[in-house]
């Protein structure tokens, strides 16, 4: 139990048509983070109504989900970042804190 | 004396600045007979002035004459508006008279230059209310197109254009044949200069109205067979005449 | 000076979010139908189509006086434009003594121009006194605070500063931002077309155009000092932050600013952007580009332009031009009118004079007799255009009678009515193609048939497929079904020789899957061999052969040329006959075992080495015994160093041993790794048994075909033959991703014939009897021929009735041809061709360089119909519907159904629209006239030598004789299918939900069991009647 040292880090969890995932992951990794985990095949409903999940022909229209883990100075600039898509977009992103082993693996 | 007649003669061929006159003068004349008629007699009047005088003109009057000319060639390129135009092409061929005063050439000869220039603009003025009664003003730039809309008007007034600016077989040329014929060689690559310049201003005038695509509303009426019938045929009459009168040898050397 | 991180990002999301009306630009290789508006579609049609024309400056329905040439074909409903019409003056106050209807439907019908044009300063007492002959009342003052609102909202908005300046003193910074720009993109996009390639590419398009720009002759001579504006910042997020700061343009405008820039150029940003989106393009990965790279240049380029424009009275900054337009009120309007070209023709000498004077005492004079003018002139104009239309509505001395309050009233109505009306001409149009779609339904329940047909084919539901089915049935005992035109098959395919691999699905789609195409006449894995062995060899002759050949064969190009030119199809039939048939080739669509692959491996490697031991150090081939291959490949994969032995029968020093064998490992890549890649790839090749019955079994149940096969199933996939035709990918098979049908075709009845796949579905409760041949076609549709492929894998027992086959198929194309001639000799000639004549002019087409127009492809695609095929059987849908087979009867789950709409559906939206569009406005949407395209990075093209990539379809393709050939209407659905089925069918694809509810499509169902239509209109469900004449009753707001 010693061994486990853990450090305080925010979690992003960015919620988006699949469309733009391309453009989500290049800020991301423009604004300096390291990692990150994308959850396919969501469905949800928004102020648009309720979004299916299963992916047929087309790969466009589903949600996705980006979760990365970033130190708190970056969390400002990728939300100001995120303000004018999000301005035309459905989805959201929810800021949480969280801690993690391993400070090393999310450092750039 | 001899500057007072200087400058009378000044400026009914037009030397800068007397020639502000002129251009003002034409400007102002409303009624389209009245214009040709001056155009016709202004430089007669300067030539009349001239020889009765038996004025002594110096001779950097015909370099003057010449600076004159390529000022106001080169000043009709940005021009727009059809009239001032052609108020500007006269005022620089006119001027281009003073090369064959000087050299002393006869009267005979610089009345014939000076009747071949008159001739060829009073065809472009002829033009003038074509277009403003079919598009309110001879302004190029404001109505493009003509060559898809009213391609009889059109082609009238390349035609006109072309005489103006001293295209073979236009009298124009034959005038400004024997200018050259006359001159230095010097002056020569100078009148030359002029010419070119004259090309160029044609050019972009007649880009103001013929290419494009006509966004207008309506299409005002084209020429109708008839005026365009006896515009050809008068340009083609003139042409034929100012060939049979140079080849009689009435333009000097050639 | 660096940006702040918040800030730089917040740039990109700008430029992200500006880009996005901005509709892709797929190289033309591949061309792809797409709606213009794709990025607008989340908005209603009407909105779209109104934010689209202040965008892109385009049209969003045709001019008045085409919808009435319609009108007068009878193309348009009469009866449902009245009612449109009656609909929006039921909404609108009445004018005492004017019949609103009649006088609107008079306007629509008889009046060729619209009315009215924004009048500027004549208002509405003026129009009243030049309307009873009193013109001298006019007022002459002018309300200067209104004139410098309007001012504003005209010039100053969210346009760009430059244009501003541009329209405000005629500068032409505009043009040359665009000419600068479009040639920095030629050069940095080329892709192996130039000899001389820009350096520095791979650093990125802003880095590389940032080098090159600091030495850039063109502009020093310009005087354009861009050092300056690009010392600020060494990023492009931080010269778009400094450009836009120097502009003092506030940051809540930015986004639309970005947007209203890229739209100068939308075809090279829409190209940057499908560029930098796209994840296994070449190009985009060695030499990197976005669109925010693209906007840094222009933003760049612009402020140098400006800046050098920028004087004393000239504003150089936001809030400047605003200043100069509160300040000299007067001057900005006559500089403003004269430079648009609308300035009074009368007095346009004095207006220029005075402008370039810029003496503020003449400007007020002259202003004051202008503003004078220029409001007569309009309310005489207006009121010369009322009383000519009152002509016509035999009322005009009505409109002497109105007061000025019910004028208004009048011309405030008329304004409204013009800008509405083209959905009521579009809507009108419709309900006329709705009642030609049908009034031919056969919705009888289907009759069993005692036998079944002598053939079977399955087309792609494209439109062109329609005429060679009706054909076809019309001819024999032919039972025909529409499909997808992958067959729902998507696979990539490496053909024989090439290098590469396509794909063959529809543009949204990856495929998983790879298929190669064998050299059938040798084993697996010589021809494996034949594929690198053949891109060498081309590798090696392309470089050197031009030179040689030019100046040894220079002549026969010539020949080539006049053959070309003066007998299209002689020469090309001739010359066909010089070069070899294509092989006989099979495609290999079945897994690799583990042993295959890795002995496929072992063969590769092995004829990589001996062509390598034979290239560089030239043994004779004697001397290269497969022992030593063996020994160089184990030594290079498993890292050894070489033996001294190995040297030995290398005949070479130790240390050059050494490096051959370094080489070997990286240049020709036999080492581990890369091996690992290799097998990973040979593990894509193919399919499971399983998967193959899966896909099959899917293709067959979605159209319905689950029992009574014939003998013959054909496959039919289709492709086009043109040349010299940039657009040839657009008359492709746009479900096969631009390209020809035919290997899809192979693949699925490759995969049919396998007694196993049939074994796998007849568990399933598939039944394919034994004596079934599935059978791949091809159809041209150029010449209309129905080629049959892979003849030798027809088992001997089907060749007795192959000869029928060939003969009905052969009449159907004759017929098919003979039919779509008719629509394409000129209009004028009386007799349409017969069927000789037609084959010959078919042919023709497809070899002739200087065709134009070698068929009309997908012009005047109107319907969409998901049903049986007994439904339109009867009806003679002129080449116009796309028909999509479907049962719902073996769908219970929607399934099926629901991959339709979200698949096929939506790619015939995207064709509709593309249609659309380039119809109603070819200049803007489509791409103009063909003939002054040039090709331009051999990815587009472009009119003329320097313009903007054209996007679109060209004028030839949608207009005929100026006039649209193609009727451009929304794609109207019909589903067959009872009623609650096709609406959560409908509900459950988003895709397609937003589209019926926006407006984009007309979705129609028709409910086989109670025999009752829907329509969905206005925002819900309606249910219509289905009598012989019928008409639908829009209500004028759609």
């Amino acid at each position: 139990m010693n061994n486990l040292n853990l450090s305080t880090l925010k979690k992003l969890e960015i919620i988006l048509e699949g469309e733009h995932q391309v453009f989500a992951t290049d800020l991301l990794e423009r604004a300096g983070v390291t990692g990150y985990t994308i959850v396919n095949h969501l469905s949800g409903k928004g102020g648009h109504g309720f979004h299916e999940g299963h992916v047929m022909f087309n790969e466009d229209s589903v949600l996705i989900m980006i979760i990365t883990a970033v130190s708190e100075e970056l969390v400002h600039p990728i939300l100001e970042g995120f303000a004018p898509f999000f301005n035309e977009h459905t989805g959201v992103i929810f800021v949480s804190d969280i801690q993690v082993n391993r400070l090393v693996k999310f450092q750039g | 004396m001899a500057i007072l007649s200087l400058l009378a003669i000044g400026i009914f061929l037009p030397l800068f600045p007397l020639s502000m006159v002129w251009t003002a003068f034409f400007k102002y004349v409303p009624w389209a007979w009245l214009r040709a008629l001056i155009l016709l007699a202004w430089p007669q009047i300067g030539l009349t002035i001239a020889f009765s005088t038996h004025a002594q003109l110096p001779q950097w009057a015909a370099g003057w004459g010449l600076l004159t000319a390529a000022l106001y060639a080169l000043r009709m390129l940005t021009l727009r508006d059809f009239s001032t135009w052609i108020a500007f092409i006269a005022a620089s061929a006119f001027a281009l008279l003073w090369i064959g005063l000087v050299n002393g050439n006869s009267e005979a000869v610089l009345r014939f230059q000076g009747l071949g220039f008159s001739a060829s603009f009073i065809i472009a003025a002829a033009v003038v209310p074509m277009l403003k009664n079919r598009l309110g003003a001879a302004y190029g730039g404001l109505h493009c197109g003509m060559v898809q809309r009213l391609p009889r008007l059109a082609g009238v007034l390349v035609l006109a254009v072309l005489a103006a600016t001293a295209t073979p077989l236009f009298p124009s040329f034959f005038a400004l044949m024997a200018v050259l014929s006359e001159a230095s060689f010097m002056t020569a690559v100078g009148v030359l200069m002029v010419w070119l310049l004259w090309s160029w201003a044609a050019v972009r005038l007649l880009q103001g109205f013929l290419p494009g695509v006509w966004s207008r509303a309506q299409t005002p009426p084209d020429l109708s067979l008839r005026t365009t019938w006896l515009s050809g045929l008068g340009l083609v009459t003139l042409a034929g005449a100012a060939t049979v009168l140079s080849s009689m040898g009435f333009t000097g050397g050639w | 000076m660096s940006l702040a991180l918040d800030r730089k990002l917040k740039i990109r999301a700008m430029v992200y979010v500006a880009g996005e009306p901005i509709p892709y630009f797929w190289p033309m290789r591949n061309f792809i139908h797409h709606n213009p508006l794709h990025g607008l579609e989340k908005l209603p049609f009407v909105q779209a189509v109104e934010k689209g024309q202040a965008l892109f400056h385009g049209r969003g329905f045709l001019p008045r006086k085409t919808y009435q040439r319609f009108l007068q074909e009878g193309k348009i409903d009469r009866a449902s434009l009245l009612a449109g019409v009656q609909d929006f003056v039921a909404t609108r106050s009445s004018v005492p003594g004017v019949d609103l209807s009649h006088w609107l439907m008079t306007l629509l019908t008889q009046v060729a121009e619209p009315l009215s044009k924004a009048c500027v300063m004549a208002g509405t007492r003026d129009v009243h006194h030049a309307l009873n002959g009193k013109l001298s009342e006019c007022a002459s003052s002018v309300d200067m605070a209104e004139l410098s609102a309007w001012l504003h909202e005209k010039v100053d908005g969210a346009r760009p500063i430059y244009e501003a300046v541009d329209t405000l003193f005629g500068t032409h910074i505009g043009t040359t931002l665009d000419d600068l720009l479009i040639k920095s993109c030629l050069d940095f996009f080329d892709e192996g077309q130039s000899a001389w390639t820009m350096p520095g590419r791979e650093s990125g398009l802003f880095n590389a155009w940032r080098e090159l720009s600091r030495r850039n002759v063109r502009l020093f001579l310009r005087g354009v000092n861009i050092s300056q504006i690009l010392a600020q910042s060494s990023t492009p997020e931080g010269v778009i932050a400094y450009v836009m700061d120097t502009l003092a343009v506030p940051e809540a405008r930015w986004a639309d600013y970005f947007s209203r820039e890229l739209v100068h150029l939308h075809g090279w940003a829409g190209f940057i952007r499908w560029r930098s989106n796209a994840k296994h393009y070449y190009w985009g990965q060695h030499y990197p580009a976005d669109l925010v790279d693209f906007l840094a240049v222009r933003l760049a380029l612009g402020l140098a332009l400006l800046k050098e424009e920028t004087g004393s009275n000239v504003p150089g900054s936001a809030p400047e031009l605003a200043q100069f337009i509160d300040a000299h009120t007067a001057e900005a309007f006559l500089r403003y009118e004269f430079y648009s070209g609308n300035v009074v023709p009368q007095l346009a000498a004095k207006v220029e004079d005075a402008v370039l004077r810029g003496n503020q005492s003449i400007i007020s004079h002259v202003f004051t007799a202008y503003v004078e003018r220029k409001r007569a002139d309009e309310a005489m104009l207006l009121a010369q255009r009322l009383h000519a239309w009152g002509t016509q509505a035999s009322a005009a001395f009505r409109l002497t009678s109105l007061s000025v309050e019910a004028l208004d009233s009048l011309l405030a109505t008329v304004q409204a009515f013009e800008q509405a009306e083209g959905m009521l001409w579009l809507r009108a149009m419709e309900a006329r193609a709705m009642q030609v779609l049908l009034r031919d339904l056969d919705v009888t329940p289907p009759i069993p048939r005692d036998k079944r047909p002598f053939a079977q084919a399955l087309f792609c539901i494209d439109t062109r497929s329609e005429r060679i089915r009706r054909q076809l049935e019309h001819i024999g005992d032919y039972q025909t079904y529409g499909i997808a035109g992958f067959f729902g098959v998507p696979i990539g395919i490496l053909e024989l020789g090439k290098g590469s691999e396509t794909h063959l699905c529809p543009a949204v789609v990856t495929p998983k899957n790879l298929v190669l195409e064998m050299n059938a006449s040798g084993p697996v894995d010589e021809s494996v061999v034949g594929v690198f062995e053949h891109a060498l060899h081309e590798l090696k002759n392309s470089v050197l052969a031009p030179f040689a050949a030019v100046e040894a064969i220079g002549l026969l190009f010539g020949f080539d040329m006049i053959g070309k030119t003066i007998m299209p199809l002689a020469y090309s039939r001739w010359r066909r006959k010089l070069f070899p048939a294509k092989q006989m080739t099979r495609l290999l669509l079945d897994k690799l075992g583990r042993e295959q692959a890795d002995s496929i491996l072992r063969a590769v490697q092995r004829a990589v080495i001996v062509k390598a031991v034979e290239h560089e150090l030239g043994l004779p081939p004697e001397r290269i015994t497969d022992d030593l291959v063996r020994q160089l490949r184990e030594t290079a994969l498993t890292n050894q160093l070489p033996s001294d032995e190995l040297a030995h029968q290398l005949s070479l020093e130790m240390a050059a041993c050494n490096a051959f064998v370094t080489r070997l490992r990286d240049a020709y890549r036999i080492n581990r790794r890369f091996s690992r890649l290799q097998f990973e790839r040979l593990g894509r090749i193919g399919f499971t048994t399983n998967e193959q019955a899966h896909l099959l079994g899917q293709a067959l149940r979605s159209i319905g075909l689950v029992e009574h096969f014939s003998r013959f199933v054909l496959l039919v996939g289709h492709g086009s033959t043109s040349e010299n035709n940039p657009y040839e990918s657009a008359l492709d098979c746009g479900a096969c991703g631009g390209n020809s049908g035919i290997f899809n075709a192979r693949t699925l009845a490759q995969m049919a014939n396998k007694s196993e796949v049939r074994r796998r579905l007849r568990e399933q409760g598939l039944d394919i009897p034994a004596d079934v041949c599935f059978v791949a076609a091809l159809h041209n549709t150029t010449t209309d021929e129905i080629t049959i492929l892979d003849r030798e894998l027809i088992p001997p027992a089907h060749l007795i009735y192959l000869e029928r086959l060939h003969k009905g198929l052969k009449a159907a194309s004759r017929l098919c041809a003979q039919e779509r001639m008719a629509t394409l000799v000129p209009s004028d000639t009386g007799v349409p061709p017969d069927a000789n004549a037609s084959s010959r002019l078919a042919l023709r087409n497809a070899s002739d360089w200087s065709q134009a127009r070698p068929e009309w492809g997908l012009s005047r695609n109107a319907y969409f119909v998901i049903g049986r095929r007994q439904l339109t059987q009867r009806a003679g849908l002129a080449g116009r519907a796309f028909l999509n087979s479907y049962d719902w009867r073996v769908d219970p789950k929607r399934r099926l159904l629901e991959s339709i709409l979200t698949g096929p559906l939506v790619v015939g939206q995207w064709i509709n629209m593309e249609h659309y569009f380039s119809t109603v406005d070819n200049e803007r949407y489509g791409s103009g006239n063909k003939a002054y395209h040039n090709v331009a990075g051999r990815f587009g093209v472009m009119t003329g030598n320097l313009s903007d990539l054209r996007t679109g379809l060209p004028a030839q393709t949608v207009l005929k004789d100026g006039h649209p050939y193609h009727e451009p209407l929304r794609l109207i659905t019909l589903i067959e299918a009872p009623f609650e089925h096709a609406r959560s069918a409908i509900e459950g694809v988003v895709t397609i939900k937003r589209l019926v509810q926006n407006g984009w499509i007309r979705m129609l169902v028709l409910d086989p069991e109670t025999r009752a239509l829907h329509l969905y209109d206005h925002g819900a469900w309606q249910q219509v009647d289905l009598p012989d004449a019928f008409v639908l009753e829009p209500t004028g707001s759609d």
